[in-house]
């Protein structure tokens, strides 16, 4: 089934998208896009000598070597009955506009590997009749069937997801602020409909403007300072044009940014360098003239609405240089913090015309059926340490099923507790409890050694079956839960917010549990490996093993993380000394030790195959007690 | 079984059998998609890997730019300065790491020019600069104002030129 592409044909930039699983997506252009336009290609056609067509970027390059048979902004001759003559040939503005909805026709098809044949146009709220009409007419002559015309400012609401219904209407600002124009709009939205009430603009101002500035500024510094007029040579004039652009990008997320142009020029004197730092407050104060003017249409636009900037709930970003903060600051200032986010500036016109695209092709009416969920939350289950493992993450589509192996704390540990839990929190107390069951029977062996299989199986409707296997003798167990949807929304949206706010403290936590279970670990292990290797073990390596497990043993329960790591270290040092003595050789790189402990994981590493369980709970307190010599913590 | 129950059974059957070659009609297309899908991301990741540098790349080209007007800038007099040379080897062994990557520096001077790998900046006769010698004819590159480099054969940036 063919899809409806959308298309952005922009007076200076054309772009292309379409939706694939509900997210849209630009189609990229075939010979490359603008250099700093984002995803689109520039809007222009061209005639060689030799009589070849050239569409976008190649048109553009080709420009000033070409201008008689070169064509730009032919938008602005929509709808009019003017003429391009082209080395003796006439064509239309609708023509003109043909070649590039042909050439997006030819690069949508060969990147979607399935003929294009309808589409979603976006016009200026402003285009009048004899200026739709024309549009439309382009897509015929494209070979293209322009399905629906959709206002720009309404594309981009769309791409903001505005079109969900609400109880009242809403009124909407967009605010177009591209290369060269700027366009204002303000719009009704009700009852599922984008109405215009009011437009206005500038067609002389925009990103371009703020670049000019920028550029004169620098160069008239460095008449200041070198004494050198740099506007005299294109070569120069490019390198700074590029570097300006560049610095005024940088400058929306840094604060200060370095100009940095080495053998910018020469004079008799020898070879001129250009280094400059601009900060964020120099580019606004030369920016801000150009800013101010777009109070000018805003003004115009409210009024002509008839309403105030109070009456304004929703004010939508469109174009390149709304990124700067100075133009956000600028909006704020006269509307309150309304600003939609979420969407990039340079794609939410095309990306609101694959919506409407999708919408009339009854993409999103899907067989209900085939309507899937995703789980909100993740799910796992609780693991030594009172730490949460992670088994199905949030967002996951479901139905889906999942499963790991997980082993025993303790030596002869027979059974195993599922503790099963809901949510973001690293600490399985901090996360909601969905059930639990125990695992026995499982063959007495070494901890460490058994496979426990844990699956877990969410149905479409969102019950849970979590299943613990064990693979030796194939036992098995299992719970099923009904209520893991039993959340509501807000609940929802709780749980993860304090994940992130407790996000630091809560790494911290489990970072210094993983060093604890890491602690124990080693200590066990260097207890085992002393124990096997009895009298092999020269008396004083002996004592320099026991004591520094004595000062692990010391210091791994308390919450100072370097001096752990420190003591982990220490022992895995000086345990290798075993295995020298025992070898009669020097230690050699890695963790040698003697009577290979059964844990087959080596101090330091974190067991990512075979994890280690809760023992079961008659057995005492949650961790630690595993060695004989151990008194049971409270 | 009275007949007309008979009948509604039968029906429900036809539906039932409908409906479930239905889904499994779907549940092959979407194990299809799927698989289609999977081998289409082994196609992208092919690409990915060898255009994964290519942003380091283009950040490190007006790098070369500079060194590109240093050497420009070279006086005839530091012809034999050791230090000078020192430097211009510096230049070659970023030119080779260039060359490593897949990058190559685009053709210009004399080239006929060719917007799929050239951009034109200016025509001679608008800078008011004495013609070349040349003899090309017309389109024939004559200044280069900025390199051009194409990546595994892809332009990443046009050579920026002075057409005549």
């Amino acid at each position: 089934m063919s899809k409806i592409i959308g298309i952005d044909l922009g007076t200076s930039n054309s772009a292309a998208s379409y939706m694939e699983a509900g997210k849209s997506k630009i189609i990229p252009s075939a010979e490359g896009t603008t250099l700093v336009g984002g995803k689109a290609f520039p809007s222009y056609v061209a005639f060689t000598k030799e009589g070849e067509l050239l569409v976008g970027e190649p048109a553009r390059r080709q420009a000033v070597a070409n201008p008689e048979g070169t064509i730009l902004a032919a938008k602005r001759k929509m709808g009019t009955d003017f003429k391009y003559n082209i080395f003796g040939k006439e064509y239309t503005p609708q023509q003109i506009s043909a070649f590039i909805l042909q050439k997006i026709k030819k690069d949508a098809e060969m990147y979607l590997g399935d003929k294009v044949e309808k589409a979603v146009v976006t016009v200026p709220a402003y285009f009048n009749d004899a200026q739709r009409q024309a549009t439309k007419d382009a897509g015929a002559i494209a070979g293209l069937e322009i399905v629906r015309l959709v206002n720009e400012p309404t594309a981009a609401s769309l791409a903001y997801g505005l079109d969900k219904v609400q109880e009242k209407d809403q009124q909407v600002l967009v605010f177009d602020l591209g290369g060269g124009t700027l366009d204002v709009t303000i719009m009704n939205f009700g009852q599922g409909v984008f109405e215009v009430r009011s437009t206005s603009g500038d067609t002389k101002l925009g990103g371009t403007d703020m670049d000019e500035n920028l550029i004169n500024y620098i160069i008239d510094e460095f008449k200041k300072e070198q004494g050198v007029d740099l506007k005299a040579d294109k070569m120069v004039t490019q390198r700074v044009k590029e570097a300006a652009e560049k610095a005024k990008i940088e400058l929306s997320s840094a604060l200060e940014t370095e100009i940095n142009l080495p053998f910018i020029t020469a004079t008799n004197e020898g070879p001129k360098h250009l280094l400059m730092k601009i900060t964020r407050a120099k580019l606004e104060e030369l920016v801000k003239p150009i800013v101010d003017r777009c109070r000018v249409s805003i003004e115009q636009a409210i009024s002509d609405a008839k309403l105030t900037p109070a009456n304004i709930e929703k004010v939508i970003l469109v174009g390149g240089p709304t990124r700067m903060p100075i133009v956000q600051k600028f909006i704020e200032n006269i509307f309150g913090p309304k600003i939609a986010r979420g969407v990039d500036p340079m794609e939410c016109v095309a990306m609101g015309a694959a919506i409407q695209g999708a919408i009339l092709a009854g993409e999103t009416e899907v067989k209900d059926v085939l309507l899937l969920d995703v789980t909100p939350l993740t799910l796992g289950i609780e693991t030594l340490g009172g730490v949460m493992t992670p088994i199905i993450d949030r967002n996951a589509t479901i139905p889906t099923t999942k499963s790991q192996v997980f082993s025993t704390a303790a030596d002869n540990q027979t059974s195993v507790e599922i503790h099963v839990l809901q949510g973001e929190r690293p600490m399985a107390g901090d996360n909601r409890t969905l059930g639990r069951f125990i695992l026995d029977g499982i063959p007495p062996s070494p901890r460490g050694i058994p496979q426990v299989e844990v699956g877990f199986d969410l149905d479409a409707n969102g019950i849970l079956t979590v299943t613990a296997k064990d693979k030796a003798t194939s036992k098995s167990q299992h719970i099923t839960i009904k209520d893991t949807s039993a959340l509501s929304k807000e609940e929802i949206e709780k749980m993860k917010k304090a994940a992130e706010q407790f996000a630091a403290e809560d790494r911290n936590k489990k970072e210094i549990i993983d060093l604890r279970n890491q602690s124990d670990t080693l200590i066990y292990t260097c207890e085992k490996s002393l124990k096997d290797g009895g009298d092999k073990i020269p008396a004083d390596v002996k004592k320099q093993v026991e004591d520094k497990v004595a000062e692990l043993k010391k210091v791994k329960d308390a919450n100072d993380i370097e001096v752990i790591k420190k003591a982990i270290q220490d022992l895995g040092d000086t345990v290798q000394k075993i295995g020298a003595a025992m070898y009669g050789s020097t230690p050699s790189t890695g963790s040698g030790q003697d009577g290979s402990p059964q844990g087959q994981q080596a101090p330091g590493a974190q067991p990512d195959q075979a994890q280690e369980e809760k023992p079961k709970a008659d057995q005492g307190p949650i961790e630690g007690e595993y060695t004989t010599e151990e008194k049971p913590k409270p | 079984m009275p007949d007309e129950e008979l009948k509604k059974l039968q029906e429900e059957v036809e539906l039932v059998k409908q409906q479930a070659e239905e889904y499994l009609n779907g549940w092959k297309r979407t194990k299809a998609d799927y698989l289609n899908r999977e081998r289409e991301i082994d196609k992208e990741k092919i690409e990915w890997i060898k255009f994964a540098n290519l942003e380091l790349i283009l950040n490190f080209l007006p790098i070369m730019d500079s060194f590109d007007q240093s050497v420009k800038n070279l006086t005839d007099d530091l012809e034999d300065n050791e230090w000078a040379n020192g430097v211009l080897k510096i230049k070659d062994q970023f030119e080779s790491f260039l060359k490593a990557q897949g990058v190559e520096k685009i053709k210009t001077l004399g080239e006929k020019f060719d917007p799929m790998f050239h951009e034109a900046v200016a025509r001679e006769e608008d800078l008011s600069r004495q013609s070349s010698e040349s003899d090309g004819g017309k389109d024939e590159i004559v200044e280069e104002i900025q390199s051009g480099y194409t990546m595994h054969g892809r332009v990443i940036r046009p050579a920026k030129v002075v057409v005549k």
